[in-house]
């Protein structure tokens, strides 16, 4: 009972792989653009921030942000493709998630009673990061999905700081709720 | 459900497109002189086990989310027949299925899924699909066992514990606590609970809020001094057999950890695998040894058992000491405190004991001298944890091969295995990953190896690879 010569390759032929990395490439485009919005917001809410302790803890957050966002070429090539370039549409769009969150904090923290304007940024801070930790941990997934031990070694360590990132904004966010709702204190 | 299978030709096995298992080489798996290994099915995720029709076709399990649980791949049920013809025949829902037995025009598969696991049949002539038994509890750690048809025509399968060490604790929470918040382990006799109930932190809570968990009750629920919890025919640790529709359901032993390896030797008798304890956590516990426990109320008459054997757990280890014994306090984690008052007397000693963390899977006995080592039961052992379940530095090189175990003298000799201890990844060579499971081929000639892949493990976590499982087979009569 031998007449199994062969081989099979299940699933593993170039032509399969080659159709779900084409996919795999657009879900990084999304990931570059969560992780892209999210740093603009960064970049747009530090300067605005009055408290000192804050405002250094999101200075930092901001520094992370960028590298983490230059980590999404380091997932292309970890899956072997090229990363995509720097583009209009890219800035772009990133730019524009951010005002767009921005603008969807603002008429939900105004319909809250919080005109605090930094306040609300840093809701959307909450929001944005958590967008890009699913897009991180998700590229996490297909590459454990494709059998490719690199992109894990990029994305556990983003992911990791990330949740912790992300347990900073939140613990704020409950920590100056009262003032910004209450007393209508700005940050 | 259409499958990509394309032959390969055998220097495509030096360049695969998976870089977790690039090369897969038989040269690099070692076996004893005469004997041929082959390269049979390249790309599998996370195969869990097989069974083999008595035409030689292959079933073929895809787990779906397995160890860990993500990220989950079709649970597909594949079909390899003898002339080489690889297809699916179906797909189980989240969750998975673990083992398959062919029986009578049917094909048996038992899975796992939400708070139960069950056994579902396939009608291998119209494809049809029903379930069989279900409602054994799960949503835990442990897996489903068999199903394996005994002489008497009987379906015999297990459940494994809910909890990892007896209670429903934080560790690993993503297999039970985030998506099964009430699973929990339910006794197979009615048992008194001494209320050493376990303290932890509960991950799930906005503030790391302090819990007491006790045995048999669900994350953050104590349990009292001298409580009773009420014995139940479904329960998890169990082993159970019945009619091949499910009637009949008759309990045979629980308490047995990890039920997942099962075969009936031409002794006539039911052998089982079961897994240790894991040295971590908030009941740790240390050296407990992987085994094979002989389900001698299997050696009954269907019906006739009034009272299951009880093999240990949660309180005793596979060596028959208990899990407070000085032999077994952990050098991490809080030590173990009785959970049973007065438990019920100890089915032990097991048959086979092996190292700690050897993870024995499943297993098949051989009954062919053309293969050599009749009567021998060829048992896998996927792999350790560690260093996630032990902290010990010599339990990384546990399992990763298959033995051979001589189930009248309880010894063992390593019959598939790497040049080193260690899955092929760590070694840098083109070898086993992680053995889940063996059968032999009806002309007895043959033993094929399913081969679960990459599962890297690390102080931060466990990632497991897709397309990374194997299908290997062992001829005998023929050198490499």
């Amino acid at each position: 009972m031998t007449p199994i010569n062969q081989p099979l390759l299940l699933d593993i032929d170039e032509q399969t792989r080659s159709g779900q990395l084409d996919r795999v490439d657009r879900w990084l485009a999304t990931t570059r653009l969560l992780q892209a919005g999210y740093r603009q917001l960064l970049d747009d809410t530090v300067g605005d921030i009055a408290e000192p302790h804050l405002r250094s803890y999101l200075g930092e957050l901001r520094d992370v942000a960028r590298e983490h966002e230059g980590r999404v070429d380091d997932l292309h090539r970890a899956f072997a493709r090229e990363p995509t370039q720097p583009g209009t549409v890219r800035t772009v769009g990133a730019s524009l998630l951010g005002k767009a969150r921005q603008a969807l904090g603002h008429v939900e923290g105004a319909a809250a009673g919080a005109t605090s304007g930094s306040w609300r940024k840093l809701r959307e801070l909450l929001l944005s990061n958590l967008d890009a930790i699913a897009g991180y941990a998700v590229t996490e997934q297909l590459g454990l999905a494709l059998g490719v031990p690199a992109v894990v070694d990029v994305t556990f360590p983003v992911v990791r700081r990330k949740t912790q990132d992300q347990l900073l904004l939140q613990e704020y966010l409950l920590e100056m709720a009262s003032n910004a709702i209450l007393l209508d204190k700005d940050l | 459900m259409t499958l990509s299978v394309v032959p390969a030709a055998r220097d495509a096995l030096d360049a695969l497109a998976v870089p977790a298992r690039p090369r897969v080489d038989p040269h690099d798996v070692v076996v004893p002189d005469g004997y041929r290994v082959e390269v049979v099915v390249v790309g599998l995720s996370f195969p869990t086990g097989m069974g083999i029709a008595p035409d030689g076709t292959v079933f073929l399990l895809e787990g779906g989310s397995t160890w860990p649980t993500r990220p989950y791949l079709p649970a597909r049920v594949l079909r390899l027949t003898p002339d080489g013809h690889l297809d699916a025949i179906g797909e189980e829902p989240l969750g998975g299925p673990r083992g398959v037995a062919v029986h009578d025009g049917g094909l048996f598969v038992s899975d796992k899924g939400g708070y139960t696991s069950r056994i579902v049949r396939y009608d291998l002539a119209s494809g049809e699909r029903s379930v069989v038994v279900d409602g054994l509890p799960d949503g835990g750690w442990h897996e489903p066992g068999g199903p394996v048809f005994g002489p008497d025509g009987l379906m015999y399968f297990g459940q494994g514990s809910v909890s990892q060490n007896g209670v429903v604790l934080p560790q690993g929470f993503t297999v039970d606590l985030a998506k099964h918040p009430h699973a929990h382990d339910v006794p197979g006799q009615d048992v008194t609970l001494t209320g050493n109930n376990v303290q932890s932190y509960d991950p799930t809570s906005p503030y790391p809020y302090y819990v007491e968990t006790g045995a048999f009750k669900p994350f953050g629920v104590p349990a009292t001094p001298g409580e009773v919890v009420r014995g139940e025919l479904k329960c998890s640790s169990g082993v159970w057999r019945c009619r091949p529709d499910g009637t009949g359901l008759e309990l045979l032993a629980w308490g047995v950890r990890n039920p997942y390896g099962m075969a009936f030797g031409d002794d006539g008798g039911l052998y089982v695998s079961d897994n240790d304890y894991e040295e971590t956590g908030d009941r740790a516990i240390a050296n407990d040894p992987d085994r094979i426990w002989r389900i001698r109320t299997a050696d009954l008459p269907h019906g006739s058992v009034s009272t299951p054997d009880w093999f240990g757990f949660p309180d005793i280890c596979g060596d028959g000491l208990p899990v407070w014994h000085e032999s077994h306090l952990p050098r991490r984690g809080t030590p173990a405190k009785p959970l049973l008052q007065d438990p019920p007397p100890w089915a032990g000693p097991a048959i086979y004991l092996d190292k700690p963390h050897s993870c024995m899977t499943k297993m098949d006995f051989c009954r062919s001298d053309a293969f050599g080592h009749r009567g021998r039961l060829f048992a896998c052992e996927w792999g350790t944890l560690a260093p996630i379940n032990s902290p010990r530095p010599e339990d990384p090189e546990h399992g990763f091969k298959v033995v051979a175990v001589d189930v009248g003298t309880g010894t063992a000799i390593d019959f598939a295995h790497n040049d080193r201890p260690g899955p092929a990844s760590a070694l840098g060579t083109a070898g086993l990953e992680r053995p889940v499971d063996c059968a032999f081929s009806p002309d007895g000639r043959s033993l094929y190896l399913l081969d679960f892949g990459v599962a890297r493990v690390e102080e931060a976590g466990m990632f497991a690879f897709a397309h990374t499982g194997v299908l290997w087979r062992i001829t005998a009569g023929e050198s490499v």
